[in-house]
């Protein structure tokens, strides 16, 4: 079967998924979850099949008066989030058939999720900026109805209204950069609109970016627009959550790289530079905040803020890169970027998943409460451990190998920046940003950009080794000691298939971080899709000695051509010496041990004398103190306090003040009336 | 790939073997400069024999994290040492130069994996100790690490690759012109780093078992016998480690027997400064180590706008 009618039976198994829901109740949960499954491997395949073949499709639809054709097209770049959406979308289906039953509204929930997958899916298949627009409101309407299935409580109902007030603000910065573009396009088809948008004058061009910035951005849960996040995502279903946190931010990410790398030629410096500057407010804004959490759903959704923030750091470096002219390092830190893309959703979801497991099983959602699962849940805390060795970047799991490739990108950024006299090619392009900004051409951009990359770079080591504090917090509390509530207590593991979905996901983080180069393969046809010829494979990079090395000839300074042949490990063979290493040294321990003549006493905790209470141990609060109180600048600036309270009063006064004008007097409106058209007639026509 | 691996087994093994010698220098330094008869230069050995040949007791409320964070520690330190170019090796055995691994992130990251298992190792026995400094562990660890990354990355741009073999190669061949007022203001971010990450005076203090001061003495208070050896002998390797790295960006080491000579007695140099600041400091209040991360920070920042000027 060909990847379009593929594509368009997931379509139509998502819609059928949704409507079975409208039979009897437990079995239409099985059904909706397993029609979930099935449409998730269609599309699963259909992404598969771009990407491996290196074809794009596109299909017409119908023709829409103003708007010009309706397009569906899967190019490299779509496929490649495609892939993510439903690789994610099937083990989110076995964990919901079984866990989906004991939330409130199941078959309301089940639906809605069928529904948002076949709105996520149009948002990265459409190639016209009207179906964009509708795909994107649905999917902003459709995960509303998500978050609200508990709108019975009171803090539900208020998540429910910063987000659908926040998504709609974004909304409109949406569809002002994409109906200006029509409107000077004279159709919606998105190569026309690339083409309107590289016609601008640089500033306008440059308003229209920061628009499509703030817009998607704000769907992304970049700082200091992310407020919503935290709110939305935790109080949906963990399998909800897993969906919203891992793929829905992607979606926002998608279009900002189709903007920004395939429509937009050339930017000005000082812009590439704000996407670098917003991503590193993000990850160390959203890691602080996490750490402080003691909600494990809430910390997730803070990761999440931290982890958009990574991948637009990403995304940063590269725009600095192109700016500066080094087509290799654009497409190594894209591809970064990708990666960290597809290797978020993975672990997200799975840490989502295993929340919604230790909720399922305690009922506890504070880190405080729990404690000590380890021992009653081993195959959940098993499978969160894994998620959270590859959210801290600890190698051999996948968050790691995209972490370091953005470390590198960085790392190339500015040493190329700092560097210009070292054979590499910097061609003449360097300063085409500066030039816009007229006085402050003189600066050297290339320069500047390099010492931010390497600040940008020292940022994101905080942010890893903070991440890493953040989860040894939340496994140590959650899963280690002794339990510090009822709930916690009398936990008990979940059913089979929640455990089977987690496993998937865990194989799959773990897959991807003894292979980086699978992952990296898969980004390549995204990187053809938007950088065009220039894109280079991140694969070959590494050949020559810029990227995915662990080691190469002394010399062998990156792109200078000569790469060595040989002597380049793969993480794999590190593993393979860590689990060698492993062995010989738990050998040695048995050998002592066995020497010794005395098997290992066990006995209580020392705690000078006394008995082990629960409430003596470091807790989540505890254990995050010393670094709130050293970092506590981070949170003196309360985003909500400062920016929005403000805002919300003086919108608040405005609308006190505009009062008057709805007076309820009828000759008074019938004035307004008469004004109105007496303006229109004299400037209207 | 042979080569790399016997290089990188002969590595290993040097930095076992040599690594508690190291530490029982920087103690007997540190007893004569107290005037104290003080224990033998030998001692950490002795040290590491007792306890391997002493019982265990395992803390009833653990799992399984507790029991395999000793081995998941020492093998991540050893495979580091793998990975690390080792000047005395290099100059010793000139056949086996450059060929060491030297990805330095990833032996960043590989050390922070094991300090990941350590901290988490420290929460199991849910000891209010374990926690403590499980907590305070991360919590050095985090402020030291963008102090490091800046300050590592900083030297890296001559060599254009975070590869420390290549950046070896380059320091060997700039000689002694390396040392430019950027990396000076680099090598002494690096050295307040050392100091904390091997957890010594001002920071932590590796001689005390009091519960208010220590950081990484509270996380493994539950650990006995064979398994406190091998967390023992972990982190005095990963002391022998970053001194190892520290040198090898500051010295440009050639080969020969008189490099080896050289890195050998610029190491007992080091032995002498940590325990001269041992001695005549006093550890800093916890809240007041991200003063001196700061600093390191700053330094750091210095550095790269001495490079960004030059």
């Amino acid at each position: 079967m060909s990847s379009q009618t593929l594509m368009m039976t997931a379509f139509f198994l998502f819609l059928l998924g949704s409507l079975s829901t409208l039979t009897r109740r437990m079995m239409a949960i099985r059904l909706g979850h397993a029609l979930l499954m099935m449409a998730g491997l269609s599309g699963f395949v259909a992404a598969l099949l771009v990407l491996w073949s290196g074809t794009a499709w596109s299909l017409d639809l119908w023709s829409m008066a103003p708007f010009g054709m309706i397009t569906l097209r899967m190019d490299g770049l779509a496929a490649f989030f495609i892939l993510l959406f439903h690789g994610v979308a099937m083990p989110v289906a076995l964990f919901g058939s079984s866990f989906a039953a004991g939330e409130a509204k199941p078959l309301w929930q089940t639906a809605l999720l069928n529904l948002f997958f076949v709105a996520i899916d149009l948002v990265v298949l459409a190639d016209q900026a009207i179906l964009f627009l509708l795909a994107w409101e649905s999917m902003s309407l459709v995960s509303t109805g998500l978050v609200l299935s508990r709108h019975e409580e009171s803090p539900v109902r208020h998540a429910g209204f910063v987000y659908l007030a926040m998504t709609h603000l974004a909304g409109g910065f949406v569809v002002l950069f994409l109906l200006y573009l029509t409107v000077q396009a004279g159709d919606g088809h998105f190569a026309s609109l690339a083409e309107a948008l590289q016609g601008q004058v640089p500033e306008v061009q440059l308003l229209l970016l920061l628009a499509a910035l703030l817009g998607l951005g704000t769907k992304a849960g970049l700082v200091p627009v992310h407020i919503w996040l935290p709110r939305a995502h935790p109080v949906a279903s963990a399998h909800v959550s897993a969906v919203m946190s891992g793929l829905m931010v992607k979606a926002a990410l998608y279009m900002l790289i189709r903007v920004f790398f395939g429509w937009a030629e050339a930017l000005p410096m000082a812009l590439a530079l704000l996407v670098l500057g917003v991503g590193t407010l993000s990850a160390l804004a959203g890691v602080y905040y996490a750490l402080v959490e003691k909600d494990l759903k809430r910390m997730l959704a803070f990761s999440t803020v931290e982890n958009v923030g990574i991948i637009v750091m990403a995304l940063g470096a590269a725009l600095v890169a192109r700016e500066a002219g080094l087509a290799e390092v654009t497409s190594l830190a894209l591809s970064a970027a990708l990666f960290h893309g597809l290797n978020h959703g993975l672990f997200k979801s799975l840490l989502f998943l295993s929340s919604g497991a230790v909720y399922r099983a305690s009922h506890e959602k504070n880190m405080d409460h729990l404690g000590g699962l380890i021992r009653q849940m081993p195959a959940t805390a098993a499978a969160f451990f894994i998620g959270s060795l590859a959210v801290a970047g600890i190698p051999l799991v996948n968050g790691f190998a995209s972490e370091w490739l953005t470390l590198q990108s960085l790392f190339y950024v500015g040493a190329f920046g700092l560097n210009a006299d070292m054979g590499m090619a910097i061609g003449g392009s360097v300063n085409s940003g500066a030039t816009m900004l007229g006085g402050l051409s003189s600066l050297n951009w290339t320069l500047v950009g390099g010492v931010l990359a390497l600040l940008a770079a020292a940022l994101l080591g905080l942010v890893g080794a903070l991440a890493a504090a953040c989860f040894v917090k939340a496994f140590g509390t959650v899963f280690l000691a002794l339990p510090r509530s009822q709930g916690a207590r009398e936990a008990r593991e979940v059913p089979a298939v929640m455990r089977a979905a987690m496993a998937l996901l865990a194989g799959a983080c773990v897959f991807f971080g003894l292979l980086p180069s699978a992952g990296l393969r898969l980004t390549l046809p995204a990187l053809e899709a938007v950088l065009g010829p220039t894109a280079s494979s991140p694969l070959v990079l590494m050949d020559q000695g810029l990227g995915l090395i662990f080691w190469s000839a002394p010399g062998n300074l990156p792109i200078s051509g000569g790469a060595s042949a040989g002597s380049q490990l793969m993480i794999y063979a590190v593993a393979g010496l860590l689990m060698v290493v492993a062995l010989l040294v738990a050998a040695v321990l048995t050998l002592l041990r066995k020497r010794s003549g005395r098997a290992p006493v066990v006995a209580e905790t020392w705690n000078c004398g006394l008995p082990l209470e629960p409430t003596m141990e470091y807790n989540a609060t505890s254990f995050a103190t010393p670094l709130r109180l050293a970092l506590g600048f981070v949170g003196r600036f309360a985003v909500e306090r400062d920016l929005y309270r403000p805002f919300a009063d003086g919108l608040l006064r405005l609308a006190q003040r505009m009062r008057p004008l709805q007076g309820g007097n009828v000759h008074i409106y019938l004035s307004y009336i008469f004004a109105t058209l007496l303006l229109l007639l004299l400037f209207g026509r | 790939m042979t080569m790399e691996l016997w290089t990188g087994a002969l590595q290993a093994v040097l930095a076992l073997v040599a690594a508690p010698l190291l530490q029982g220098w920087i103690k007997w330094l540190k007893a004569q400069m107290q005037g104290r008869h003080g224990p033998s230069i030998w001692q950490p050995y002795r040290d590491l024999f007792k306890y391997s040949r002493k019982g265990e007791v395992i803390s009833g409320h653990t799992s399984w994290i507790f029991r395999a964070a000793p081995v998941g520690l020492l093998t991540t330190t050893v495979v580091a040492a793998m990975l690390l170019p080792s000047p005395l090796v290099a100059a010793a055995l000139p056949a086996m130069s450059g060929a060491a691994i030297g990805e330095l992130l990833l032996f960043v990251y590989l050390l922070a994996m094991g300090r990941f298992c350590l901290a988490l190792a420290g929460l199991d026995a849910g000891s209010s100790f374990g926690g403590m400094g499980s907590s305070r562990e991360m919590y050095v660890a985090a402020l030291a690490e963008p102090a490091l990354i800046l300050a590592a990355l900083v030297l890296m741009i001559d060599a254009g690759t975070t590869n420390l073999t290549a950046i070896g190669e380059t320091v060997r061949q700039a000689g002694w012109d390396w040392w430019s007022a950027s990396h000076l203001l680099a090598f002494l971010a690096l050295a307040v780093l050392v100091v904390a990450e091997t957890g010594r005076v001002p920071v932590d203090n590796p001689d005390t078992h009091l519960e208010l001061t220590m950081i990484h003495e509270g996380m493994i208070l539950e650990y006995s016998g064979p398994s406190l050896a091998l967390i023992q002998l972990a982190v005095w390797m990963k002391q022998w480690l970053l001194l190892n790295v520290w040198l090898q960006v500051m010295v440009p080491f050639g080969q020969g027997w008189m490099f080896a000579g050289l890195f050998c007695l610029l190491l007992a140099l080091v032995g002498v400064g940590l325990a001269l600041v041992e001695s005549f400091f006093a550890k800093v209040r916890i809240f007041r180590v991200p003063r001196m991360m700061g600093a390191s920070l700053m330094l750091g920042v210095l550095a790269l706008l001495a490079r960004f000027v030059q």
